[in-house]
């Protein structure tokens, strides 16, 4: 480093302790160029388009609690190495202008959706498929979820791609949550517990009410199993007859992982820092206030 | 070491000498930890996870319910001898998959045994894990053909999935899907 | 709330210990009577590896209690979980809490110990809460920057060196912290350096070397 460059760090570090510039921990394997720096370029004068931001409105917005569940795909991921805050700017551009487009709304797994999706083999250009949301992955513009349904006995289940131009339109006709995260276990389950009916009605809640929790304990048909799902820790299963081996004990004891509730650093690694998670939703807010999109919750 | 209890049965004690039986035990203790070390450092499994045969390790792929040789479906058309295997329980047994890669796939031509019978059928319905939009089913379902390429059964009560009314399924196999989808009733 | 110290993204596994258990669940038992430890004594010394891992969940924990505070419940839990004495959960909320209220770095210090002959032995580290009752782990030593002699010297070189440079650097150096903008100094220092002529010199190499002559 040579001499200006040394005088200039110390000047900064000089004005981190001073607190204009904030502090931010950089881990030792992140990308050569600084997201801060580049902001700062983008937003000077020489360059091209600079980008103007409204600083003042961004200070003020109060992001509301429940805003972090009804709008997880656009957090990013937590493992720092797959992260590029470029790639997830650009992405939540995308992820805004579609949302324009069509009204996605909320859900959770353990919810029944209505999804029409363009088909160009269908006579009437339209397929629409009605299920059982079994699983959700939010990953920015590949959010993807599974809905399952059992139709003339054969159960069948199609991913949907949440922001794929092909989904016409996305309804929930009954809103709740279940006791696990996913709901694989439902493929070995008795069908009745993965029908439901295409003509069904749509549910609506009144205003303002707490999304309701299913609690319901599925039982398990006979085996053979796609998994050992009575080993694992599942709260939506009831716990199966059949006897378990010395190996089979030990696993199902260890998979409650009763030492992971408060493992601190554990949780702190899988989440995203809670000041990347506010500016995200402030941009989530500003960019949903401007449209008014209803809700079948809210309003 | 229980193990050479296994690797030594008694007809190999009469042949050999107690010295060589030793040098032998030696040997193959210090490559089966050798052995086991390398593994269990090179593929990183967890003990829970590893698979032992005479203290020998092999690793094992995810299960991925594919369709091949002597795989089971499920004739889902309304063909006599469908409903007879149905009911004898006796699925029918995939033969030979008309595919450069083993593995039949949706809308592959296959050829199955059922019930002694030799029976050419169309892979209708996978468990193996599809891409988005296309339908995975819990039964690998197929419908049956006969050489002359009209199906066997009159209608399918099921489910197809609609990707299986594009162009590309009825030019590859000259207009024989044609005859499956008007027989089709329901499609997902 | 970010954690103010280096963490890496893979925790330890951490051998087991007698008496307390291996695997997960032996990690975290011997993790809380060390993060116990630490808030009882405010200096601990144990292998690295471990003080490393307690390093985290000890600031975490301060964490979550100057965040929350003693009334709410989830803060409770977490402080009843981690201190297994369960004095020090008054400790923790009454006094640790108010001495790092306007900390804005982390709360422990980390130490490595030196590695005694012939240097078999684990790596030792030392663990402290900052700003508590002992004597400094490192004692703080008399700066020689500061005296006489090293003044003078340290002024006649600057001289020295500052009679060699060129005037556009003297003129950074002298801006301040409140003055410097590293645009303008980017690009003066860029065009500067611009390769101008055939014999691939820059501008400031140009004038180094028309002042020698």
């Amino acid at each position: 480093m040579n001499i200006i460059q040394k005088h200039i760090c110390r000047c900064l570090i000089q004005k981190c302790n001073s607190g204009n510039v904030p502090l931010s921990f950089v881990p030792a394997r992140q990308a050569t160029v600084l997201n801060w720096l580049l902001d700062k370029h983008r937003k000077s004068q020489l360059s091209q388009q600079p980008e103007k931001e409204d600083d003042i409105e961004q200070e003020t917005i109060m992001v509301p609690r429940d805003y972090k569940y009804l709008y997880p795909e656009f957090l990013p991921p937590a493992n720092y190495r797959h992260r590029d805050r470029i790639r997830e700017k650009l992405e939540r551009q995308d992820m805004f202008c579609r949302r324009t487009m069509i009204e996605v709304p909320e859900f959770y797994v353990g919810s029944i959706l209505a999804v029409n999706v363009a088909d160009t083999y269908a006579p009437s250009k339209n397929t629409r498929f009605v299920g059982l949301c079994i699983s959700r992955e939010n990953d920015g513009l590949r959010t993807n979820f599974i809905l399952r349904n059992h139709i003339d006995g054969n159960g069948i289940e199609i991913k949907y791609d949440m922001y794929s131009p092909l989904l016409q339109s996305i309804e929930v006709l009954k809103l709740e949550k279940r006791l696990d995260d996913e709901l694989f276990y439902l493929r070995d389950c008795p069908p009745e517990y993965s029908t439901i009916q295409f003509d069904m009605e749509p549910i609506h809640l009144p205003t303002g009410s707490a999304v309701p929790l299913n609690t319901i304990k599925v039982p398990l048909g006979p085996r053979p199993w796609d998994k050992k799902w009575d080993i694992k820790n599942f709260k939506g299963l009831q716990p199966s007859n059949r006897v378990l081996g010395k190996r089979a004990a030990i696993r199902l004891e260890r998979s409650a992982k009763p030492w992971e509730e408060h493992d601190l650093m554990k949780q702190y690694r899988e989440n995203i820092n809670d000041e990347d998670v506010e500016t995200v939703l402030k941009e989530v807010v500003l960019k949903t206030k401007k449209k008014s999109t209803k809700s079948q919750r809210r309003q | 070491m229980t193990g050479s209890d296994h690797i030594f049965p008694g007809k190999l004690i009469a042949y050999t000498s107690s010295l060589d039986l030793n040098l032998l035990q030696k040997t193959l203790n210090q490559t089966c930890n050798h052995f086991t070390t390398i593994c269990s450092k090179r593929l990183n499994i967890r003990e829970e996870e590893q698979c032992f045969l005479h203290n020998k390790l092999f690793s094992t792929s995810q299960c991925l319910m594919e369709l091949r040789l002597r795989s089971r479906v499920r004739v889902i058309d309304n063909s006599p001898i469908g409903k007879a295997a149905a009911t004898a329980g006796k699925p029918g047994k995939i033969m030979h998959v008309y595919n450069v890669a083993a593995v039949g796939r949706i809308g592959d031509k296959v050829m199955i045994n059922i019930m002694g019978q030799k029976k050419k059928g169309y892979i209708v319905g996978c468990r193996q894990k599809q891409k988005t939009n296309v339908p995975r089913f819990d039964t690998n379902n197929v419908v049956l053909v006969e050489d002359s390429g009209t199906p066997t059964g009159t209608r399918i009560r099921h489910p197809l999935p609609s990707c299986l009314r594009q162009k590309r399924y009825g030019e590859k196999h000259s207009g024989e899907f044609t005859k499956i989808l008007s027989i089709a009733t329901k499609f997902v | 709330m970010s954690l103010k110290i280096p963490y890496s993204q893979t925790a330890r596994k951490l051998r087991g210990t007698f008496g307390v258990g291996s695997g997960p669940s032996g990690r975290i038992k011997r993790l809380r009577m060390c993060v116990t430890g630490l808030i009882r004594h405010e200096r601990i010394e144990s292998t690295f590896a471990r003080c490393d891992e307690t390093r985290g969940y000890a600031e975490r924990l301060i964490n979550i209690a100057s965040r929350h505070g003693d009334k709410d419940k989830y803060a409770m839990e977490v402080a009843d979980y981690w201190l297994l004495e369960k004095d020090l959960i008054h400790k923790l909320f009454k006094v640790i809490v108010p001495r790092y209220e306007n900390h804005r770095s982390s709360y422990t210090k980390l130490y490595m110990l030196p590695k005694e002959l012939p240097g078999y032995g684990k790596d030792m580290g030392v663990l402290e809460l900052k700003d508590n009752p002992w004597p400094q782990v490192v004692p703080k030593q008399r700066e020689t920057k500061y005296f006489l002699t090293n003044m003078l010297v340290d002024e006649l070189r600057k001289e020295h060196h500052r009679t060699k440079r060129s005037p556009f650097v003297n003129k950074i150096l002298e801006t301040s912290a409140d003055n410097i903008d590293i645009d303008s100094i980017q690009n003066q220092y860029i065009l500067d350096n611009l390769v101008d002529n055939d014999e691939g010199k820059t501008k400031n190499d140009q004038s180094h070397e028309n002042k020698n002559d």
